[in-house]
């Protein structure tokens, strides 16, 4: 855990700014309509990831861990903040180096029928960016793009037959596995995975997610998996980390957490998690929503909806400290029961 | 206890030009007033069909093919068009997917809540809102009386679910069928939602199907358990039996599939292959190609419901001591 994290988030934030048009913005500018209020979908948040580790991102829709999985890729730039890839912030880089830092972390997406093209033949999806960047040489001899396509085909189960076929004629697993596929042809050492295994039905489910254990075990691969599955991050994480209204609120080895939860929202969450085989149970329901992120609380983000809430919550801001061994939190109750 | 729904041997085919597809064929089981099943299976099963049928909400090429739909005792299937027409969405009511098909964009929730009891109910306007206000009061929405003036947009995924869910209320149904409502949900408002039906069925005597992907959500709220594969109910049984001591080898399948059931680290047992294709349907049991506990008999027969005490399975080559 001493050398340089593979994939390193420094405070990073962003925002979105709704765009103006000629009429709102003259409005504006005679007081007719509010100021433009940017969203803040992440807001400063820091993330360590280790070479060949699991790392788990939970949170509710709109906690802003599909932007954080964004960030983290590279698809879009941080407001504030650095990503840094082997220790090198990614803005400083040069233009080729950048690209070779694209190519090491690729992002898979939830929806393989939207994210593949229909008109594309799935061997083209998977050949082509390889082809293009130069990848099929493997290094040990010349490698044909054809042999190249079956092989990355068959790491992830299909056989080559499924080349010369169109998405539509995929089920819906299938397509994902191609989507896995295609992330892999161009070597990365990290995938980030936007829920990946959401729209699949149980069974196909549970076969793709040990397919991504596996392709870990065989490629010393590293993964950040954004999730709403409680259940799913379990079984794959190292580590977990929660958000909440753009927020980092904990993070945790991934026993610990599901053991010995700490921060207020994590444990309202997992008590919250159907689980199978314990019979009929009482649902306990955390009170309100989650507010807008237009919005957001003063001080803590959770506190209207916490029960521990005291009146420093509402003002203040926890920052996020470490409580045990790689355990962090960001709750104020930390800090009086020392 | 009488039952409020007992559906018999239900048969849903839908006739095109060149073959018959059966995505329910031959499904049998009952609820009993305040009691809620879970009618689980992945997609294709014909869970959601059989959701509809029972509404009768099935539309040509499609039709009910046999079987009975019996609703307090009459069955639907023979009442005309417009006696049905009184029963929907007064008696019986639908619960979908996604809210913001079922609500109209352009109408304030009231107007549309207010439209759901002119339809069946001839009442004062103020009565009618004053129903309307119990409605969302009981779904648990804050400011009701309020939130009456609201269009769909301005609430939260979880407050239209609600409200969809206080519409299907407003005649006080002896049944609600609600098809994955809380499927599209995060986990904080879907423990909301299911707090408030146990509550309803505990309270009000009103009978569910809860047809659903989710077996760990039935798990945790249906008292009984329909597990279909390919158009006909498997293994059903009281929800704590059938998911602590699955018999048949499609539900353990399942079982074994969710990351809840197995600890971290160890492998997930997932079912080889993937569902069946309504088109080309095995000769015998439609389970029997992912199977592992077949049995030569299984690829040329269809093994037959049996009945035991309370629970009923469909499995030549049942798991006696599951786990």
């Amino acid at each position: 855990m001493t050398q340089t994290p593979i994939l390193e988030l420094r405070k990073v934030a962003k925002s979105f700014a709704k765009g103006d048009d000629i009429v709102s913005r003259a409005a504006r500018k005679l007081g007719l309509l509010a100021p433009n209020r940017p969203l803040h979908a992440v807001q400063e948040s820091s993330l360590q990831i280790w070479s060949g580790e699991i790392v788990g991102l939970v949170g509710e829709s709109g906690c802003g861990k599909s932007t954080l999985g964004r960030l983290a890729a590279g698809l879009i730039r941080p407001t504030c903040g650095a990503v840094l890839q082997d220790g090198k912030d990614v803005s400083t880089m040069t233009r080729s180096e950048r690209r070779q830092a694209k190519l090491k972390t690729q992002m898979i997406f939830q929806n393989p029928y939207a994210s593949l093209n229909p008109r594309a033949k799935i061997g083209q999806a998977v050949g082509e960016a390889a082809r293009f960047h130069g990848l099929l040489d493997d290094g040990s001899g010349r490698t044909s793009y054809e042999d190249y396509v079956e092989s990355q085909l068959a790491r992830v189960g299909l056989d080559s037959g499924y080349k010369n076929r169109f998405p539509h004629q995929l089920s819906g697993g299938q397509r994902q596995r191609v989507a896995i596929a295609r992330a892999l042809a161009v070597k990365p050492h990290m995938l980030i995975c936007d829920e990946v295994v959401s729209a699949l039905d149980v069974s196909v489910q549970a076969q793709i997610l040990n397919l991504f254990i596996e392709l870990r075990d065989r490629l010393n691969l590293t993964y950040l998996f954004v999730s709403h599955d409680l259940h799913v991050i379990r079984y794959l994480s190292d580590r977990v980390v929660v958000m909440y209204l753009g927020q980092v609120v904990e993070e945790a080895p991934a026993e610990q957490i599901y053991r010995h939860p700490n921060h207020p929202y994590t444990r309202a969450l997992l008590a919250e998690v159907p689980r199978l085989g314990e019979g009929k149970s009482q649902f306990t329901a955390i009170k309100g929503e989650m507010p807008s992120p237009l919005d957001p609380p003063k001080g803590c983000p959770f506190h209207p909806r916490c029960i521990h809430a005291t009146a420093r919550c509402a003002v203040e801001a926890p920052a996020i400290v470490e409580i045990a061994p790689g355990h962090r939190s960001a709750c104020h109750l930390n800090q009086m029961s020392h | 206890m009488k039952p409020t729904l007992q559906v018999t041997d239900l048969r849903t085919h839908i006739y095109l030009r060149s073959h018959v597809l059966k995505p329910v064929d031959g499904v049998s089981f009952n609820i009993a007033p305040g009691r809620i099943l879970g009618l689980v299976g992945e997609s294709g099963s014909g869970k959601s069909t059989v959701g509809y049928s029972v509404m009768r909400m099935i539309d040509p090429p499609g039709r009910v093919a046999g079987g009975s739909v019996e609703f307090n005792g009459t069955n639907i299937l023979d009442l005309d068009d417009a006696e049905m027409r009184r029963l929907r969405g007064n008696r019986i009511a639908m619960v979908f997917q996604d809210p913001m098909m079922t609500l109209n964009p352009v109408l304030t929730i009231g107007t549309q809540m207010m439209e759901t009891i002119a339809a069946h109910e001839t009442i004062g306007k103020m009565q009618a809102r004053d129903r309307c206000v119990h409605a969302l009061e009981l779904v648990g929405i804050p400011a009701p009386a309020e939130r009456l003036k609201a269009y769909p947009h301005q609430m939260s995924g979880g407050m239209r679910q609600r409200v969809s869910i206080a519409i299907a209320l407003l005649h006080e149904p002896g049944l609600i069928i609600a098809d994955e409502p809380t499927t599209a949900l995060d986990v904080t408002v879907q423990a909301q939602i299911l707090s408030e039906v146990q509550k309803l069925a505990q309270d009000r005597g009103t009978a569910f199907l809860w047809i659903t992907h989710d077996l760990s959500v039935v798990s945790g709220l249906a008292d009984d358990v329909a597990v279909m594969y390919a158009g006909k109910i498997v293994e059903q049984g009281r929800t704590i039996d059938v998911l602590r001591n699955p018999q048949h080898p499609y539900t353990r399948g399942l079982i074994g599939s969710i990351p809840s059931g197995t600890a971290q680290g160890e492998m997930l047992t997932p079912i080889p292959g993937s569902a069946p294709n309504l088109t080309r349907l095995p000769q015998g049991c439609a389970f029997e190609p992912r199977c592992p506990h077949r049995l030569p008999q299984c690829a040329s027969a269809v093994p037959p419901q049996s009945a035991g005490t309370g629970r009923a399975l469909a499995c030549f080559n049942p798991l006696v001591d599951a786990r």
